[in-house]
């Protein structure tokens, strides 16, 4: 066999063939079975090289997400919801209006329902009901971020607006965490991203008994079932 | 290159060639069981190979849930006849990866696409380098080979492998000409092919 014909086998194998040589290689491959083989070989070769990289771990979730979309398994990380709109206004009657929407959401519009919602509506969005807290920077190096959550313990949703929090790093996401009283293994609330907005509506993965801390930590993308990376933002939700 | 032993990208699940055959032949569609198996055998190479050519974690993700869904969706496409089960994934993968990397008009090398899976024809299974995957010391093995080419031959390969560099465009990285290149690459694949070739002859 020909350098020039292996050459070609090579290229072929790492997809670097032109359309037009790639059919002529093709036509030749069907007729040629020491070719044949001889590809085989050099795609074990790549196929080998491949295992040479250094080593990337998948996150987590990204299993039960790909077993979710095959028909079994469950999402353990549950993205936030998108915000229902931009327009900076100021955070408390934001949030109400907010909560007001996915509450609408949750329960529907059905007029037979609506003053049923509508006392039910007033109660969550009662003041006396919405816990506000206020979100430092714990990080040296985002020290100028903060955020603000207002979170109603009866219903177990949320708001989170950020302020200054810089888009995350490319592979990076941020991620929402709640810890209750007494176990301190937190629960996600979703992963969050500034550049597509500054505020999110989030609801914990499972309820939450007792909120005492709210903390945003800078994770790899996809999230984590619990907390690996440096947390950023941080808030004390008993003292509010 | 990472020192680690590639090995341990596939210790979770890890069995013999014939059980990596014969795991991804149990795909059906129906079992997701298996799905996961499969994923937990090979979930970190794939995502490990796909981050390493995107060189972004998030892409690599939706790269690696495409390869899985893939597979999934069309349990019959693998034949243990053209290629191993490491073999084939990578190339699923890395043509995941062009294919994605084309439509957001990134850089990609002159041909190659998902239709592009392997097809040549082992008639021997058995002597193939594609059964070194499934060994205990393959990291070592293809380390080890990696290290006897020359720094041009090992640039040249992993930059028209891993990066998808066009012939002309590592002739620029090299300053060479393109059919130096070629030619280098072609040294480098023959001298791997040998490297790796004749420890599966004492398996």
């Amino acid at each position: 066999m020909t350098d020039e014909l292996k050459e070609q086998a090579v290229m072929y194998a790492l997809g670097q063939l032109a359309e037009d040589e790639r059919a002529a290689f093709v036509s030749a491959l069907r007729s040629n079975a020491e070719l044949a083989v001889l590809v085989g070989e050099y795609e074990a070769v790549l196929g080998a090289i491949a295992l040479s990289a250094e080593e990337a771990i998948p996150p987590a979730s990204l299993r039960e997400r790909i077993l979710r979309e095959a028909g079994g398994g469950e999402e353990t990380v549950v993205p936030f919801r998108r915000p229902i709109e931009r327009k900076r206004s100021s955070f408390v009657p934001w949030a109400a209006a907010a909560m007001f929407a996915i509450f609408c959401g949750f329960l529907g519009l059905q007029v037979a329902e609506l003053k049923r919602e509508n006392a039910e509506l007033a109660r969550l969005n009662d003041p006396e009901n919405i816990r506000l807290v206020a979100l430092a920077a714990a990080s040296e190096e985002y020290p100028d971020i903060s955020a603000n959550v207002a979170w109603n313990p009866e219903s177990g949703i949320g708001f989170i607006e950020t302020k200054d929090l810089p888009p995350a790093p490319s592979g990076k996401t941020y991620q929402l965490w709640v810890f209750e009283e007494g176990n301190p293994a937190p629960v996600s609330a979703g992963l969050f991203d500034p550049a597509a907005s500054v505020r999110a509506s989030f609801q914990p993965d499972r309820p939450v008994e007792k909120a005492v801390t709210f903390a945003v930590s800078l994770e790899v993308a996809g999230g984590r079932p619990q907390p690996e990376g440096p947390v950023v933002l941080a808030g004390n939700a008993q003292g509010s | 290159m990472s020192n680690e032993s590639p090995q341990d990208l596939q210790t979770s699940g890890a069995g013999s060639a014939a059980d990596d055959v014969d795991l991804l032949l149990r795909l059906d569609g129906k079992n997701p069981d298996t799905l996961g198996a499969v994923y937990d055998r090979y979930g970190r190479v794939v995502f490990t190979l796909a981050s390493r050519i995107l060189n972004d974690a998030r892409e690599s993700e939706e790269v690696t849930q495409d390869v899985f869904l893939a597979i999934w969706k069309k349990p019959d496409s693998y034949d243990p006849k053209k290629a191993s089960p490491i073999t084939w994934l990578a190339t699923l993968t890395r043509n995941k990866c062009i294919d994605r990397m084309r439509k957001a008009g990134r850089r990609i090398p002159a041909a190659g696409g998902e239709e592009d899976v392997p097809v040549a024809v082992d008639e021997n299974p058995g002597s193939s380098p594609f059964l070194m995957c499934a060994m205990s010391d393959m990291s070592e093995q293809v380390h080890s080979c990696l290290s006897r080419l020359s720094d041009s031959q090992r640039t040249a390969v992993e930059s028209a492998y891993f990066d998808s560099l066009s012939m002309t465009e590592i002739s620029k990285k090299l300053s060479v000409p393109s059919g130096t290149v070629k030619s280098r690459i072609r040294l480098a694949m023959d001298k791997l092919r040998s490297c790796l070739g004749p420890r599966l002859d004492e398996e």
